[in-house]
């Protein structure tokens, strides 16, 4: 079927659906409520559970004295082997750009018919990287371009996946998350892509966890109470400059109103950002580290990592999707480039009202802050690639490759 | 009073604000329901569950303004369990996708709803409750995978999968009724 056919299929679908809903007050509603209002109201609810269950085992704080002297020594003889290593191999040793920041343009992963192709640019031919009988989806490449992460499912019916991690060019492939914990999300890279964070159900609550990519290491639930409702959940987010800290929306007492707060994996010590308590209105939405590891930007909003000075976007409105360049001075709202301290050239991207092509959103910045490439939700909508300094854009030949991911290498 | 007001009378426990807002969802809560479920029986035990889990929980939420999408998220979720529960009683049929059918294509395919409701019912639980809300409840998929609790890839492979089956479904429904075709025409 032909992308314009798909498209015809689905706006027909909708109204069929409409149709066959037949939407009417159902007759047993009435006792339907009388029933439920009948029940006492659920006082709050509570974490109990710390650790996750079954074949992964917890990573305890450890507390017994070290032998210093030993360690010393031991660290001594792996200095002087590393240094001769570097000496002997290191003109042959990749650069690798900082995790944060500006980089150099690498590869782009996307991910189609259960499969994962990367390309050389916007547009270009697919290239297989991880290829067979397994269904993969969801590429994410780690800040320093090492390490490629993606979705695998784990059933014949793709219900469920876990997470797998490969080096970047598809070798070496592991597992990261256990068959056991099903369904993680919002998944993050550690700036060195030596560990992901994310969110799991388990034990029916939301829990932020951490793996090691490392096969084997063990696996640490967070003591972070996070909201109960899914569309609560942001990703969490290490800190640009201290992967220690973790920036999470989190909620401190059951029941209580969520807040921004930062979480410092060694100590466990939670750090408020950002509480409103002062209305229940307000939701947290599109948080996220400015690349600076100074700032934080949320709900249209940003604030510094020690909640001094918040203040609103003027161009951006509460939860829209906002990303921002890797070099921090720029956003896509809409369909709008601005300087993200509101002075300087606001570009138009041509798309949308007034031209034939129609937006694709969100937006994914270049490592090199170069290009921008709108990615549809929608399987059948177009893909786009456009210049953020000029606003021109393009319509890309690329159908249903999911979200791209863009490699970050060195300068 | 709004919808907003409606919500905090009724996470303080006032009955008589809850009916009102449930009474103001309850088509749409019904109608979700038996989309996903097609059973209307067990989708009047889906919504009673929606309600209960509702009105228990609705001190826990904290904004308001999501109520209409929590209690989606919630019939939803009553609607896959109780889908998985009854899933043994359910005569499986397996759907090979067509890849090399010309005539095919399109929206003029699908004849009626009746269509739709026969190849719906093959579908998944899970798989249902992603496409119905995506199609009927018009819910973004990034919503629908936050609502579900599921990563967006899930959710987007649960989508397509779906509709290769049901384009595939109604094509081979098409041909079997061949002489009665044409029954919709083309459509948009």
């Amino acid at each position: 079927m032909t992308t314009q056919g798909q498209r015809r299929f689905e706006r027909v679908l909708a109204g069929l659906f409409d149709e066959l809903a037949d939407a009417r007050t159902p007759d047993y509603l009435e006792a339907a409520i009388e029933r439920a209002s009948s029940r006492p109201q659920r006082p709050a609810w509570t974490y109990p559970k710390r650790w996750l269950p079954m074949d992964i085992s917890a990573r305890a704080v450890p507390t017994v004295p070290l032998p210093w002297r030993q360690l010393g020594v031991l660290m001594l003889i792996i200095i002087l082997l590393a240094a001769t290593i570097a000496v002997y191999v290191g003109s042959q040793l990749r650069r690798l750009p900082e995790p944060f920041g500006p980089a150099g343009n690498g590869v782009i992963a996307l991910a189609k018919d259960g499969d994962i192709f990367v390309a050389d640019r916007p547009g270009g031919g697919l290239r297989p990287l991880v290829a067979g009988p397994e269904f993969d989806q969801e590429p994410m490449f780690s800040p320093d371009g090492t390490k490629l992460a993606f979705m695998r499912g784990i059933d014949d019916r793709l219900s469920e996946s876990v997470l797998m991690v490969a080096d970047a060019d598809g070798t070496n492939i592991v597992q990261v998350t256990p068959d056991s914990l099903k369904g993680g999300w919002k998944w993050s890279f550690a700036p060195g892509g030596r560990s992901v964070m994310g969110v799991a159900r388990i034990d029916g609550e939301n829990r932020v966890v951490l793996f090691p990519v490392d096969p084997g290491a063990a696996a640490t639930v967070l003591d972070i109470r996070l909201p109960a409702s899914g569309m609560a959940i942001e990703a969490p987010g290490f800190r640009p400059t201290n992967p220690q800290e973790i920036l999470v929306v989190a909620q401190l007492v059951p029941d209580g109103p969520p807040g921004l707060y930062v979480y410092d994996l060694g100590t466990g010590g939670l750090r408020t950002i950002v509480e409103r308590a002062d209305t229940d209105h307000f939701s947290f939405g599109n948080v996220a580290w400015l690349p600076d590891g100074e700032h934080i930007m949320y709900s249209g909003r940003i604030v510094a990592a020690d909640g001094s000075g918040d203040q609103a976007l003027d161009a951006l409105e509460g939860d829209q999707q906002s990303p921002v360049s890797n070099d921090g001075t720029r956003i896509v709202a809409g369909s709008m480039v601005v300087p993200i301290d509101g002075e300087g050239k606001h570009v138009d991207l041509a798309c949308g009202s007034g031209t034939n092509i129609e937006c694709a959103e969100p937006w994914i910045w270049s490592p090199d802050d170069s290009i921008l490439i709108g990615h549809p939700y929608v399987e059948t909508s177009t893909y786009l690639v456009a210049d953020p300094d000029t606003g021109e854009v393009t319509e890309l030949d690329w159908v249903d490759v999911g979200t791209p991911a863009w490699q970050r290498v060195a300068r | 009073m709004d919808q907003d007001g409606l919500v905090e009378r009724a996470r303080r426990g006032d009955r008589q604000a809850f009916a009102e807002l449930v009474r103001a969802s309850g088509a749409r809560l019904d109608a979700t329901a038996r989309l996903i479920l097609r059973d209307p029986d067990l989708a009047q035990d889906a919504v009673q569950e929606t309600l209960i889990r509702a009105w228990r929980g609705l001190p826990g939420l904290r904004d308001p303004a999501t109520f209409d999408h929590w209690l989606h998220s919630l019939v939803a979720h009553a609607c896959i369990d109780l889908g998985r529960k009854r899933r043994r009683r359910v005569i499986e049929v397996e759907l090979t996708p067509i890849h090399d059918a010309p005539t095919l294509d399109g929206a003029g395919l699908i004849a009626d709803r009746d269509q739709l409701d026969r190849v719906l019912a093959r579908l998944e639980p899970e798989a249902r409750a992603v496409v119905v809300l995506h199609f009927y409840l018009d819910l973004p998929l990034p919503r629908v995978a936050d609502m579900l609790g599921i990563p967006i890839g899930t959710a987007k492979s649960r989508l397509h999968r779906s509709l290769g089956a049901m384009r595939s479904a109604l094509a081979i429904e098409e041909v079997a009724s061949a002489p009665r075709a044409a029954l919709g025409g083309p459509v948009g």
